[in-house]
């Protein structure tokens, strides 16, 4: 095994070690780990940026498409802010980008996120199995009565609405919960991402060494004398 | 001083205990696999039986936003659906929203074409193209949808789009057969939902992390998704099914066992909460007072 190969394994299993070290206690192993992934994570998306400007906008603005150099005019008007005299200038294409985003946003929202869900609530009662007659009465009632949760005029706030949307309560409390599981998943199925890693055979020896050495960095930390 | 009760030592654990609880757990399959069985979900089915059942010669779009931390969750999945559509010979156009995730899609690639069978070798700009990284807003799956050439003029590598055989008949979003939208963790399957899906119907495949299971759910009991495959366990079943058996099969059992691990301690917590609660006077609606 070559020295790049080595070096190849032993840089991401230190780090891995180093950023989960974290959980033994803050140290200047875990602080190294994540500096580092922050300047390279920059170093890397500023490269690719560049790069999609280059093809989406430099090259176009300079072989018959004249217009895609406003953009790229647009996009430096951003960084006029760091100049007292000329921050006006940013409200521009920060106008633009807000404009467009949230017209393109609220253009499609309206058929994929209101009308297509509110029909898919229309469900049959009455047909298919027990279990799917069950279900459809729980989404049903779980969305009717969330709904009204969230209906706060005094007009609706009698005896009747309040039950309602206690039982909303109820269900918006389940989603939650849901939600959260959802969470604790996502961040078990991370780390065990990175175990996988640790313990591939050919990773296996260097994330012991490793490990023992980071353990005992942190061990024997605490017995030193402190700064005052 | 008073000795302290079981309830207020449990409560003073130290974390680190529980960490290593946690790790242990983890590492217990890794050891001795404990042969957990993997069922298939009904929202997994629909994604494969969608990939399986495309006729030859579909064009294909398959976006990647999984990054380094995420796509072990992700990778099974994406590229066992790359596979099964290089298969079935269709054609793909690959891009990213992820600045990172190029770098990832080449791994996946590598993997793609070690396991098609030796007959079949993957021609660029026949049966696939690679777009690369596009900056991760809607206004991009808008401009795609709307006209593919002229907002995307050169290729990753810097060809010119137009001179790609594949590409001579797709020139908009309506060319296309299929969506396979890898999120990753971020929840921006809404830019194809909005802006591809509802504008021209095109049947959109999610693969996700289970942090955006719950949101995803709705739109699968829509219709507006076709299926989906979420997280580890979601690329565990896309294993089972295709026979490819890999890295989310063996993650699946960590996976569980942590689970169960973090059940119980959530389970004693919220005991110890509530025996605190009745064991306290209360004179306020709503509230303790100690």
């Amino acid at each position: 095994m070559s020295i790049v190969d080595i070096l190849t394994i032993i840089i991401p299993v230190s780090f891995t070690i180093f950023i989960l070290s974290l959980a033994y206690d803050d140290n200047p192993l875990y602080e190294i780990g994540a500096y580092l992934l922050i300047g390279s994570s920059a170093g890397w998306s500023a490269i690719q940026i560049i790069d999609f400007l280059r093809k989406s906008a430099w090259t176009p603005s300079f072989t018959g498409k004249p217009l895609y150099f406003v953009s790229l005019l647009l996009g430096l008007a951003l960084f006029t802010r760091y100049f007292k005299n000329y921050r006006w200038l940013y409200r521009y294409p920060m106008a633009v980008v807000i404009g467009t985003g949230v017209g393109l946003a609220v253009n499609g929202a309206i058929g994929a996120q209101i009308t297509k869900q509110i029909s898919a609530n229309f469900l049959p009662l009455t047909t298919g199995s027990a279990m799917s007659m069950f279900s459809n009465v729980l989404i049903i009632v779980g969305s009717m009565s969330s709904l009204t949760y969230f209906l706060f005029t005094d007009r609706f706030n009698n005896k009747y609405s309040q039950s309602v949307s206690k039982i909303g309560r109820y269900f918006l409390m389940a989603t939650f919960g849901a939600s959260f599981g959802s969470v604790m998943t996502f961040r078990i199925e991370t780390l065990i991402g990175r175990i996988d890693f640790l313990v591939l055979p050919e990773n296996l020896n260097y994330s012991i060494a490793v490990t023992v050495l980071v353990l005992a960095y942190l061990i024997g930390r605490n017995y030193l004398p402190k700064k005052q | 001083m008073a000795e302290k009760t079981f309830i207020e030592k449990i409560q003073e654990i130290d974390p680190k205990i529980l960490y290593a609880i946690l790790i242990i757990s983890l590492l217990i399959p890794y050891v001795r696999p404990l042969g957990i069985p993997i069922p298939i979900g009904a929202e997994t089915r629909s994604y494969w039986n969608y990939i399986a059942n495309m006729p030859e010669g579909s064009v294909v779009a398959m976006q990647l936003a999984s990054d380094p931390s995420t796509i072990p969750q992700t990778r099974s999945a994406h590229q066992i659906t790359m596979l099964k559509l290089f298969q079935q010979n269709c054609k793909i156009v690959f891009f990213t929203l992820r600045d990172d995730a190029p770098p990832l899609h080449e791994e996946m690639m590598q993997w793609v074409e070690a396991h098609l069978p030796s007959s079949k070798k993957l021609a660029y700009g026949v049966d696939y193209v690679n777009l690369g990284f596009l900056a991760d807003t809607e206004a991009t799956i808008a401009a795609i949808v709307a006209d593919l050439k002229g907002f995307v003029e050169e290729d990753a590598y810097g060809n010119s789009l137009s001179s790609q055989p594949m590409m001579a008949n797709v020139n908009s979003g309506e060319d296309f057969d299929l969506i396979v939208w890898n999120d990753g963790s971020r929840g921006i399957y809404m830019f194809a939902l909005r802006q591809w899906q509802e504008k021209l119907g095109t049947p959109l495949l999610i693969i996700a992390s289970t942090i955006n299971k719950p949101g995803i759910m709705n739109y699968l009991q829509s219709g507006q998704v076709a299926g989906a495959a979420f997280g580890t366990e979601g690329g565990a079943q896309i294993e089972s099914i295709s026979g490819y058996i890999g890295d989310s099969t063996k993650a699946t059992e960590p996976g569980s066992l942590s689970a169960l691990v973090l059940t119980i301690v959530l389970l004693i917590s919220n005991t110890i909460y509530l025996v605190k609660r009745f064991q306290t006077p209360t004179n306020v609606k709503g509230g303790n007072v100690k």
